[in-house]
């Protein structure tokens, strides 16, 4: 599978403090990843990095251009939606589609029609008559009728309710994804994307810690459920983190022996957000 | 090219002002003339002689008070437009960090310096065209006034229009817009670079850093060097001065507090523009406005890109 962006060593200086410090990642062709992490982990940097509107120290290349250089290059070829708020406020429905049709030259109009369609946007309104959610389908029926290779998605439902959000995902996997394109995801609300992801990338204090597609997580990080009893026994095998639930006690292993561990209880996959707690929860603890 | 006429009509969509304004204005000096026209009998114009301007003397004195008449009928429009450029230009580069919309420019294939100049093209070339058209119309309006009030002398109605001087009047409006477009470029490229770059409202920083040294110079050197070198790019009589020339070379007098002063005949047959172009403010303010612009597409181009 070829590879979309490849980034060595990247980094990114703000006076003292680093965004991003020596982050290195690979993004393929065709997948969905999520870029995990806490605020401030530096996600938001590596995205502007990616869309070429930071420029950092180490190498980053997309689709093997240089983003921060050739961006005007790649900018026909990537799509963004950084968060529900960004398009302007004065901007008729009819108008927004029509200057993206006249400056983009992937753009095909009848596919945004037919996604508005759906919704009941009508083409004279204005963005600022619309709701949140709304404004979200609009901006994701423009993108989505954008023929680009990468879409990079900064919290696209950052503020919508749940309905929304769970449209949003639904949209993005019926009508827009297809092997040959490959989107990039940073979000807070893991859960929801959690069955969409095919790669997971955790970032934190600007080091990437975690990289891995998502279904070779099983094989690297296990959870554990034990009665009170054994818990002392699986203490002993060394967990990443421990909690108790419903009487039970929960732990997270990495890179423990399964045999060993069902012997002590029942052994489950770990949802992103286990992981990510103790990934990132733990260090800070 | 395309891309770029798609630039200048989203700035059409998003600042309505910039048609808005002049159409207000032609509309109330349009309002006017119809006031004026429907209580002229109640003035005291009835007296009037128009028999003076049956004679071909009489034909050429008609064509230059319409001349003038044209001149003066555009001046709102002019004042208008000059603040709304300003506050246009200010605005341009500041409201799309402001509303983060830029993010959503920026995810289009636009380059910076299309969006830049853009903007510049809307505010030194449209705004004042825009003017300039509204202008012409509430002329026309009233004039066509004009000749319908006074068409019971019809001989003399129809040396209003005179095609020498309306084509005398079109030739110096595109001509005084072309020069104050280059006049004004210093003016509109600096605030479109703080525009770029203000943290807060640009049209409140564009002024500080030339009031600034315009303050200090004249409390350490009691002069006003700075001013003399930027003070006539804010009106219309520095480029006045520049396109027109400042002597009249043959004309007809009139008498004006005692004094007899020479009026060209056309303000058409003022325009000086090898004069205009050879002069070195021109180029200069031409060659600063490429630096301001310059950078202001560096700023939207390499800055942190929201407030």
């Amino acid at each position: 599978m070829a590879t979309l962006i490849e980034a060595q060593g990247l980094t990114k200086r703000y006076g003292a403090t680093r965004a991003l410090d020596g982050a290195s990642f690979k993004v393929e062709t065709g997948r969905i990843v999520g870029l995990i992490g806490p605020n401030g982990a530096g996600k938001t940097t590596a995205l502007k990095a990616i869309l070429g509107l930071a420029r950092c120290e180490g190498s980053l290349q997309v689709m093997g251009l240089d983003p921060y250089a050739d961006r005007d290059q790649l900018a026909e070829r990537v799509s963004f939606i950084a968060d529900v708020a960004v398009l302007p406020r004065w901007l008729k429905v009819r108008q927004a589609i029509d200057f993206v049709e006249g400056v983009h030259p992937h753009f095909r109009r009848d596919r945004c029609l037919q996604f508005l369609e759906r919704t009941s946007i009508r083409m004279d309104s204005r963005v600022r008559e619309l709701s949140k959610g709304m404004i979200t389908q609009l901006h994701l029926a423009l993108v989505m009728a954008i023929d680009a290779q990468l879409l990079v998605l900064d919290e696209p439902t950052l503020g919508l309710d749940i309905l929304s959000r769970k449209q949003f995902y639904d949209n993005l996997l019926s009508d827009y994804m297809d092997a040959e394109r490959t989107i990039l995801v940073t979000t807070h609300q893991v859960e929801e994307i959690e069955n969409i992801l095919t790669d997971l990338i955790f970032i934190d204090n600007g080091k990437v810690i975690l990289d891995l597609p998502m279904d070779e997580i099983p094989a690297h990080y296990a959870q554990l459920l034990v009665a009170p009893a054994q818990a002392e026994a699986a203490r002993a095998l060394k967990p990443m983190s421990e909690r108790q639930l419903l009487g039970r006690h929960v732990f997270l292993y990495e890179g423990a022996d399964a045999a060993a561990l069902e012997q002590l209880g029942e052994v489950r996959r770990p949802s992103i957000a286990d992981l990510f707690v103790a990934k990132v929860g733990g260090g800070a603890a | 090219m395309k891309t770029f006429l798609w630039l200048v009509r989203r700035e059409l969509w998003e600042s309505r002002i910039i048609w808005m304004a002049p159409a207000i204005c032609a509309l109330i000096v349009i309002g006017c003339a119809l006031l004026v026209a429907l209580n002229v009998g109640t003035l005291q114009l009835d007296g009037f002689d128009f028999e003076q301007f049956r004679s071909d003397q009489g034909a050429q004195k008609l064509g230059e008070m319409t001349s003038h008449g044209l001149a003066l009928l555009s001046v709102p429009f002019f004042m208008i437009v000059l603040v709304t450029q300003y506050f246009y230009a200010a605005d341009s580069l500041y409201s799309e960090r402001r509303d983060r919309s830029i993010l959503f420019w920026k995810s289009l294939p636009i380059s910076d310096t299309a969006t830049v100049l853009s903007k510049l093209a809307v505010v030194a070339v449209v705004m004042p065209a825009a003017a300039a058209a509204c202008a012409l119309v509430s002329q026309l309006a009233v004039f066509a006034i004009v000749s319908i009030r006074f068409a019971s002398s019809a001989g003399i109605v129809v040396h209003l229009w005179q095609p020498a001087v309306w084509g005398g009047w079109l030739a110096l409006l595109t001509y005084l817009m072309l020069a104050s477009a280059l006049w004004h470029l210093p003016k509109h490229a600096w605030l479109l670079l703080v525009s770029a770059w203000a943290p807060r409202s640009a049209a409140m920083f564009a002024l500080l850093p030339p009031c600034g040294i315009m303050l200090a110079e004249f409390i350490v050197l009691r002069t006003h060097a700075v001013w003399s070198l930027i003070g006539d790019r804010f009106g219309y009589m520095g480029v006045l001065v520049h396109a027109l020339g400042d002597r009249v070379e043959n004309g007809f007098s009139i008498v004006i507090d005692g004094k007899s002063v020479l009026m060209p005949h056309s303000v058409a047959s003022m325009m000086r523009p090898l004069d205009f172009i050879a002069s070195p403010a021109v180029w200069i303010g031409v060659a600063f406005a490429a630096v301001a612009v310059g950078a202001a597409i560096w700023m939207r181009r390499y800055r942190d890109s929201t407030i």
